[in-house]
């Protein structure tokens, strides 16, 4: 798990201990990372319809993060690790978009499966702090492997988006040129 | 807005915050990781300094000066010149503690340095620094059973009372979140040591573990350390040899021994390694001519290594030296500091061995680099020697 020294600070002071093993990453990064992979699982699962609600909620959770990780608000282990599973949430679903729509096109989910998934997600924000603060050995093994999915699921929806973002802006070039020399 | 360009726009701060939350929580951004806050006593001018290194200009920086009006060059009177430096969580501000005085002093930013002068009863015990837990600093009063807690944002001060003996009453620790301190307790005959964890709100406290001192012998140094779920750890001295005590709920999970059986070494405090399967420890050997360094103990049974850092030139003044004598470790677990003038009154001490030393432990053979430390009040490009 060497590679959370290159994307987290490890502050053992901020770092679980469960059953007395340390995580390879801080607490808000345990949020982050392991609610970044619940939730493109939970995406995955469910294919929400974007609309503007979901557009709203998401902007919420990943502004939400800036009093908490800009350290404006004191806060204790817990909330750090909710506040990294909000995040997680929130950049999902941004990134979400616009794959979302390319590869996951196909009938809006119904009213059954939106109330499921927004059920799951709200759960996972109070199971997945708890899980890291009493889960004791259990947690200890599962949450760094979760953290890693989440990790792997960051990268493939950043470059996903990248190489979206940048077929687009060579499409519209090339479509630019196109009518100029004609 | 079209829907088209809006996602574009929160996909793009969907990656922003990403990049952001990244950078801000990498090594390379945490600011207690690149530099190293340390205080440097000079006991002929009756000063104590505060220096800050950044590892990566290579540059030291003098942020505080104190002159001890009170010193009168007894011992006891040395001990005022005790001062200890903490970093605070935001790394933007350092914590000092004297023995009459706390001070918050920004680093590298433009918020006020904010000075808590102590009354006149109040001596506060700050050779190992005392516990922060949220915005509260806890310091024992070592003539008194009480502890101290100073809210650190507005400096207001509450005093819990103890109901015990004050000389039986070890320093308080904690692991950032919850605070503990230690007693010796006798119960028909047997002693015991008691580990209370105290409510950091309203000064209750309970016990988290006691175990039986005759299991472990005698405790050497202060240091205390609580370790991940209900493990603690402490040095004692048993059957003539110091030992890692690892205590875990009411008995003793296991010792390890330190050392030779009979050597002269001393322990100061101790430190988790980042895996949570061994702690660092500096030491010294007062038998061998006053080696000073640090070691790790894995708790596997694994064999302890040692690193000398300096060696001394005659016989040890005082075993306060060697409690003294102290190590930090950095954020990401990596690098070890120590220093040979933060409060050591060390006479012995050979002019090249004034030095921060810088361990690179993640190294299989673990780098030192020593820095030559200048004079007091200089401001000058480190000497740096590998």
């Amino acid at each position: 798990m060497w590679i959370f020294s290159w994307v987290c600070a490890q502050n053992v002071e901020h770092t679980w201990a469960p059953a007395g093993e340390l995580l390879p990453m801080c607490q808000r990064c345990t949020g982050f990372y392991a609610g970044a992979a619940i939730a493109l699982f939970l995406m995955f699962l469910f294919r929400p319809q974007v609309d503007s609600r979901y557009r709203w909620i998401h902007t919420i959770l990943v502004l939400a993060m800036a009093p908490f990780g800009f350290h404006l608000v004191s806060h204790g282990p817990i909330i750090r690790t909710l506040s990294g599973v909000w995040f997680g949430f929130g950049v999902v679903g941004l990134l979400w978009l616009f794959p979302g729509e390319k590869f996951f096109t196909g009938k809006s989910s119904t009213a059954m499966a939106k109330h499921l998934h927004v059920n799951l997600g709200l759960s996972s924000f109070i199971l997945l702090p708890a899980f890291a603060r009493w889960g004791g050995g259990v947690a200890a093994e599962i949450l760094p492997w979760l953290a890693l999915l989440g990790l792997v699921a960051i990268a493939g929806l950043t470059l996903t988006n990248s190489a979206l973002f940048l077929s687009w802006f060579f499409n519209s070039l090339i479509r630019r040129l196109g009518c100029q020399t004609t | 807005m079209k829907p088209r360009i809006l996602d574009a726009c929160l996909t793009i701060l969907g990656m922003a915050g990403l990049m952001v939350y990244v950078l801000a929580c990498a090594p390379s951004f945490s600011p207690d990781g690149k530099k190293v806050a340390f205080p440097v006593m000079d006991y002929d001018d009756e000063r104590t300094s505060i220096f800050v290194y950044d590892i990566n200009k290579n540059k030291f920086e003098t942020v505080a000066e104190f002159k001890n009006p009170n010193h009168k060059g007894d011992s006891e009177d040395d001990i005022d010149m005790a001062y200890s430096v903490q970093w605070m969580p935001d790394g933007k501000q350092i914590l000092i503690n004297g023995i009459s005085l706390i001070m918050m002093l920004p680093v590298g930013s433009k918020g006020p340095t904010k000075t808590f002068q102590s009354q006149q009863d109040m001596k506060f015990w700050t050779i190992l620094p005392p516990p922060i837990v949220g915005n509260y600093q806890f310091i024992v009063n070592p003539d008194k059973p009480e502890l101290y807690r100073i809210n650190l944002q507005n400096w207001e001060t509450q005093s819990f009372q103890l109901a015990f003996n004050h000389d039986d009453i070890g320093i308080p620790f904690s692991d950032g979140e919850q605070l503990y301190f230690t007693v010796e307790l006798e119960k028909e005959d047997q002693k015991f040591c008691s580990i209370m964890k105290m409510n950091a709100e309203n000064g209750a406290y309970t016990p988290a573990a006691q175990i039986n001192s005759e299991e472990f012998g005698e405790l050497q140094g202060w240091s205390w350390l609580k370790l991940g779920g209900d493990r603690f750890a402490t040095i004692s001295k048993y059957q003539e040899r110091v030992h890692l005590v690892l205590v875990r709920g009411n008995s003793i999970e296991k010792m390890i021994p330190i050392g030779e059986r009979g050597s002269g070494i001393d322990i100061g405090n101790l430190v988790p390694s980042r895996n949570g399967r061994s702690i660092f420890a500096a030491f010294s050997y007062y038998d061998q001519h006053d080696q000073f360094g640090v070691m790790e103990i894995p708790f596997d049974g694994g064999k302890t290594r040692e690193m000398v850092l300096f060696t001394g030139d005659g016989p040890m003044d005082d075993q306060i030296n060697a409690i003294a004598f102290h190590i930090a470790l950095s954020p990401d677990g990596k690098k070890i500091a120590a220093s040979s003038v933060s409060g050591l009154e060390y006479t012995a001490l050979k002019p090249e061995d004034r030095a921060l030393y810088l361990i690179d432990v993640s190294h299989p053979e673990w780098k030192m680099n020593r820095i030559r430390i200048p004079l007091p009040s200089a401001s000058n490009r480190a000497e740096v020697e590998s």
